[in-house]
């Protein structure tokens, strides 16, 4: 085990261009967005949907601060985030369908199980969908995972990819109908 | 597909877009590979369906995780008092741990609520209501909630932890057998009986909310807390299909949920008792056949099953199921609540006479099914441990062919009578939350301004809490010489004015005035005889004081620094007050606590008077055994306060309206409430709980290493003792208990009438007799162990502790009159009662020597007030010796006849009746021996012990 990297170290060398400091960001981001997760319902009203979007974004603005970064620099940020955002969803989901079955449940009645597991089906079912179109195209799935999991902007889904806003945009209505097909066959 | 193939639909899917109807499959008709042509028309029907389904995944699943991580405890970290052990599972609902309970060490499941329960206002509001009533409902069979309350928002519930398995686990394993089964679901009838007669509706009840512990008890779990279904209602059946294809579908995962729905929560309609009759029948259908009775591929299916299909007969899958238990099932599962059986306690009996019928048939006997009928609430469960057992097995699985008829109409109904009193009282929105955990709380108030409140503990310390930070400090410091007997704050919050007085010196009694914030205190007034009480202006007090010329209490009144006081000239009323005076919110009564001699019983009432003349203002007709103290509600709509009703009852919460004066109990039978406080807004209401958990052990040899605590004690426990063939026989919920001598298989002797308390067992097995109040106050009854009848033996007054002669033809009961007791001898066949002596006992436990000669009794010494334990001779000869202070519990002797057990604090002790010292017989170090019996052989020793726990409860209307 390598001792622990400091984030602003790691933040300085990744706003003077280290790209590779990013990627060594992401544990940091990881932590930040499961506390914020877990913060954010604690002063929320009622009926009030949390959005994947505030969190990643204030992920950013907490570690990123006043630092004033390029919007390229921004969205790869966002990128990666809405990737660890994906990871922590899914990685959660998991383990409840393993906990389902679990002989420590005797407490937990059979109607909790189920509430968790329509939602866990529909994560990990959109999880498996995303990665079957990675397969056919990478860009797209790309797209979906930013939009969703990570709240980008058209704009910064394009920063972060480096293409144009139209490529963004122009196949978003097919992706958005093979997925919904995808998710019907499960 | 490969990547180029997908380009292509890409760009073909975007022209098809722009195209519709006719033009786009004249579009489509262009593309002549068919694999892409069959690809684009799925994804255009996909994209047609319009759904948001997508997008609404990852907030959902995102809102998942933040309120299953929000408040994640994990083993060794602290929760309040609690210690958090382990993760028993999470769901839905929120995350369960078992924890222990720092200040007892005994283990409990803690329950965190998601938040997304949070943010279910009806289902919140539900599950409170629920919880609250729960709370104050301890009844052995069902999970007991220790406490419910809020952190940071978070909403949590600490419960009983159930160690055992569940009816489902039972099921499958397929070795269940009718008397069995029988046991069990008898046990949660109780459970039903008990909840339905607080007005609460399980709503969820299947084998997985059924727990079998260990030791045998069943402990019914989630009361109220299942997620009923909101599915509008359908009139008729095409609707009702349309409506059921709507309920969503999560593949091979919901359907044991719905199985074990009734027709009319299948429907979204209200729900009451009769709803868990249904689904009570749905289970014990499941348990003899192993099928569902409504079954089917999907939840659908099964919903419509449940609305309209007829299942088969039992004997279909389990040829050995008997016609009794066909009708019971049958009138269970009727779809019509108004043919179903209307009450549990019906569905009970029936069961009840299966059991019997069962006993009799497999011991071969040719009595008739009504003659057991006759005797159902009688006999005695166990012979059927004795028996040959009625072997049932799991029948294989069957295709249900599917039978729809006509929905049945069901007319709404609601069990909750309607809302008489102050309505947010009665609301549902009201939390319960501990605000000592010391366990040894006595009296507590709070400030008008609801921020502080002010307790003692049984060392007459005082305390007080700023609820906000929750730190707290001691007011006041105990002396050996003074005690607290109550306080009040003044009506700006700043100061507590205590009653105090000298222990020693009774008529040196005074108000002192305590600072909230550190300050001097100061004495305000003398000689008085009650906490004062303030006008609404703050600027009067009254109080009680003693007039020893006429021998009762006069009320006064003064300015609040104890200035310009004076006696209110009361006419039109002279009852004796005591202790309690509390001002009206309008300034225009101050109501007081007064008694009323009625016949030679000693009645509490309230009673109002003007602060101004002293005019006499009735404000209610009721009577109570005993009044704590009291409260006005905000805009005089009345009186809260803490009373019990009727002999053996508990301590409850009680609303009395002005100026109607009614009375209805807030709090269920079970649990103690001691004294009210209300923050002036009336949304803090202060009162002391207490608790009595408590155990029975087994001590081999009085040894304390070798006790083996063989059954745990929720809610009121008494007597325990040996029957002739060893097994404890005890006092719970007040009903009287026989377990194996290990604590297993548990079961009822007497059920739900009045109080069943000192139960003894004659020598040879043949009767137990004990006291009951089944036919008003408390009489001696008998009840035949082999037989199963049930027979009273002393009517009219009241009659207690029989004991019966060690050749088991006398039955031995004091006769209670007014203050004084005599001692009666009786056959054990009844009839023909003799007085013994004529000596006025005065006493409470008795007890009669193995050899039949000698009786021991307690008495008060009325100089002393201190408790005597006395010998003689049965037959009415002298006094043989006298002993003080010998227990406040049951006596026995020693199997010699030479000696007097007793419990004393945490032992049990024997007294030689030569007068030489008392020797200890246990050697326990911690909790009180409270009920104690020494079997026959002198070798084995039950000893009940347990703690008292009482700590101020805050109960925060919303």
């Amino acid at each position: 085990m390598t001792e622990p990297e400091d984030i602003e170290d790691l933040l300085t060398a990744w706003s003077n261009g280290d790209q590779t400091a990013l990627d060594r960001l992401m544990p940091y981001v990881y932590d930040e967005l499961r506390k914020l997760a877990r913060n954010y319902m604690r002063h929320e009203r009622p009926g009030h949907t949390l959005q994947t979007t505030a969190l990643v974004n204030e992920a950013y603005l907490r570690l990123v601060k006043e630092r004033n970064l390029s919007l390229q620099s921004r969205s790869h940020f966002l990128a990666k985030a809405a990737r660890l955002m994906r990871q922590i969803l899914v990685d959660h989901y998991r383990g409840q369908s393993r906990l389902k079955r679990g002989g420590d449940l005797l407490q937990v009645s059979l109607a909790e199980a189920s509430e968790i597991s329509q939602t866990a089906v529909e994560l990990l079912a959109l999880d498996d969908a995303l990665t079957a179109l990675a397969r056919i195209d990478e860009r797209q799935s790309q797209i979906v995972e930013m939009r969703f999991f990570g709240g980008l902007t058209i704009e910064e889904t394009a920063a972060a990819l480096g293409v144009s806003h139209t490529i963004v945009e122009r196949d978003w209505s097919v992706t958005r109908a093979w997925l919904q097909r995808e998710l019907l066959r499960t | 597909m490969d990547g180029e193939t997908w380009v292509q639909i890409k760009s073909l899917f975007n022209q098809a877009l722009e195209k519709s109807g006719a033009e786009r499959t004249s579009f489509l008709n262009t593309i002549d590979d068919h694999e892409i042509r069959r690809e684009l028309e799925s994804l255009l029907a996909a994209h047609d369906t319009g759904s948001k389904t997508i997008e609404n995944i990852v907030p959902k699943a995102a809102a998942g995780i933040t309120t299953s991580e929000y408040r994640s405890l994990s083993a060794g970290q602290t929760f309040g008092q609690y210690h958090v052990e382990r993760e028993l599972g999470r769901g839905g609902m929120g995350e369960v741990y078992l924890v222990s309970d720092t200040r007892f060490g005994r283990q409990l499941a803690l329950k965190v609520l998601s938040a997304s329960f949070n943010h279910d206002p009806s289902r919140l509001r539900r599950f409170e209501h629920e919880a609250r009533a729960v709370f104050t409902l301890n009844h052995p069979n069902i999970i007991t909630i220790h406490e419910t309350g809020e952190v940071d928002g978070q909403r949590f519930l600490v419960t009983e932890f159930v160690d055992g398995e569940t009816l489902r686990d039972i099921i499958a394993r397929g070795e269940l057998d009718l008397s069995h089964l029988l046991k069990i679901i008898l046990q949660v009838t109780d459970a039903l009986v008990a909840a339905h007669g607080a007005g609460i509706v399980h709503r969820d009840i299947k084998p997985e909310n059924i727990m079998v512990r260990r030791d045998g008890y069943i402990k019914v779990l989630d009361f109220g807390l299942a997620k009923p279904v909101e599915e509008p209602v359908a009139a008729d059946e095409s609707s009702a299909r349309q409506l059921l294809a709507s309920v969503s579908t999560a593949p091979g995962l919901v359907l044991g949920t719905v199985n074990y729905m009734s027709p009319e929560q299948a429907r979204g309609y209200s729900v009451d008792a009769r709803s868990d009759i249904f689904s009570l029948g749905v289970v014990l259908y499941e348990a003899v056949t192993g099928q569902c009775p409504f079954s089917g591929k999907t939840r659908n299916d099964v919903l419509i099953a449940i609305a309209g299909q007829e299942p088969e007969p039992l004997a279909e899958y389990n040829p050995e199921a008997p016609a009794e238990l066909q009708q019971i099932v049958d009138r269970a599962l009727r779809k019509k609540r108004e043919e179903r059986y209307q009450t549990v306690v019906e569905m009970r009996q029936d069961l009840e006479a299966l059991r019997d019928a069962l006993i009799i048939r497999a011991r071969g006997q040719s009595r008739t099914t009504s003659d057991s009928a006759s005797q159902r609430t009688s006999s005695a469960e166990f012979i059927l441990d004795e028996i040959k057992r009625n072997k049932l097995k799991v029948a294989a699985t069957a295709f249900l062919v599917l039978s729809l008829i006509a929905a049945a109409s069901i007319g709404l109904y609601t069990l909750f009578k309607p809302v008489a009193l102050k309505p947010a009282l009665l609301s549902s929105n009201l939390s319960f939350n501990k605000v000592t955990t010391t366990g040894k709380a006595s009296g507590s108030t709070i400030s008008p301004d609801g921020k502080y409140i002010v307790y003692g503990d049984y060392n007459e310390d005082l305390f007080i809490k700023q609820l906000e930070t929750g730190s707290s400090a001691r007011l006041f410091a105990h002396t050996d010489n003074f005690a607290v007997y109550g306080c009040t704050f003044t009506q700006d919050s700043n100061y507590v004015y205590c009653w105090i007085q000298e222990i020693t010196n009774p008529r040196n009694s005074f108000i002192e005035r305590l600072p909230v914030l550190p300050g001097q205190s100061q004495k305000i007034t003398d000689h008085v005889n009650s906490v004062p009480t303030f006008s609404p202006d703050g600027k009067h007090m009254a109080f009680l004081r003693f007039d020893e010329a006429a021998n009762k209490n006069r009320i006064m009144i003064a300015d609040s620094d104890g200035s310009a006081e004076r006696p209110l000239p009361v006419t039109g009323n002279d009852i004796p007050l005591l202790k309690y005076l509390v001002w009206s919110p309008d300034g225009k009564i101050i109501a007081a606590n007064g008694i009323i001699q009625d016949d030679n019983k000693q009645l509490y009432s309230l009673f109002g008077f003007r602060p101004d003349d002293g005019t006499a203002i009735p404000l209610t007709s009721e009577r109570w055994r005993l009044i704590r103290s009291v409260q006005w509600l905000p805009g005089n709509a009345g009186l809260i306060m803490t009373a019990i009703d009727r002999i053996g009852g508990n301590e409850r919460i009680w609303l009395v309206s002005y100026p109607q004066g009614t009375a209805e109990a807030l709090t269920n039978e079970i649990t103690s409430f001691e004294g009210v406080g209300i923050s002036a807004d009336g949304r803090r209401i202060l009162t002391t709980q207490s608790d009595r958990p408590a155990a029975i052990w087994n001590v081999p040899a009085g040894d304390a290493s070798k006790a083996k605590k063989i059954t745990s004690l929720n809610g009121a426990y008494g007597e325990v003792i040996w029957s002739p063939d060893g097994k404890p026989i005890y006092v719970l919920a007040n009903d009287i208990w026989m377990m194996d001598a290990d604590g297993r298989n548990p079961h009822q002797l007497t059920f739900g009438q009045g109080i069943n308390r000192q139960p003894e067992v004659t020598t040879d097995g043949h009767y137990m007799v004990f006291a009951s109040t089944r036919a008003g106050d408390y009489n001696i009854w008998r009840f035949d162990l082999r037989s199963g009848e049930m027979k009273q033996l002393t009517s009219g007054g009241r009659q207690v502790t029989p004991v019966c002669t060690s050749d088991a033809k006398w039955i031995i009961y004091q006769s209670q009159v007014k203050d004084s007791s005599t001692i009666w001898k009786m056959p054990i066949e009844g009839g023909g009662a003799s007085q013994i002596g004529e000596t006025d006992y005065d006493g409470s436990y008795l007890s009669i020597s193995p050899d039949d000669k000698l009786i021991a009794y307690q008495y008060r010494d009325q100089n002393t007030q201190r408790i005597f334990t006395a010998v003689r001779p049965l037959d009415g000869g002298p006094v043989q010796g006298s002993w003080p202070d010998l227990g406040l519990y049951n006596i026995q002797w020693s199997p010699d006849s030479k000696a007097l057990l007793y419990a004393d604090d945490k032992n049990i002790w024997s007294q030689p009746i030569d007068g030489s010292a008392a020797k200890r017989l246990t050697n326990f170090q911690d909790q009180r021996a409270i009920y104690f019996a020494l079997s026959n052989d002198g070798r084995n020793l039950l000893v009940t012990r347990g703690d008292w726990i009482s700590d101020v409860v805050m109960i925060t209307v919303k």
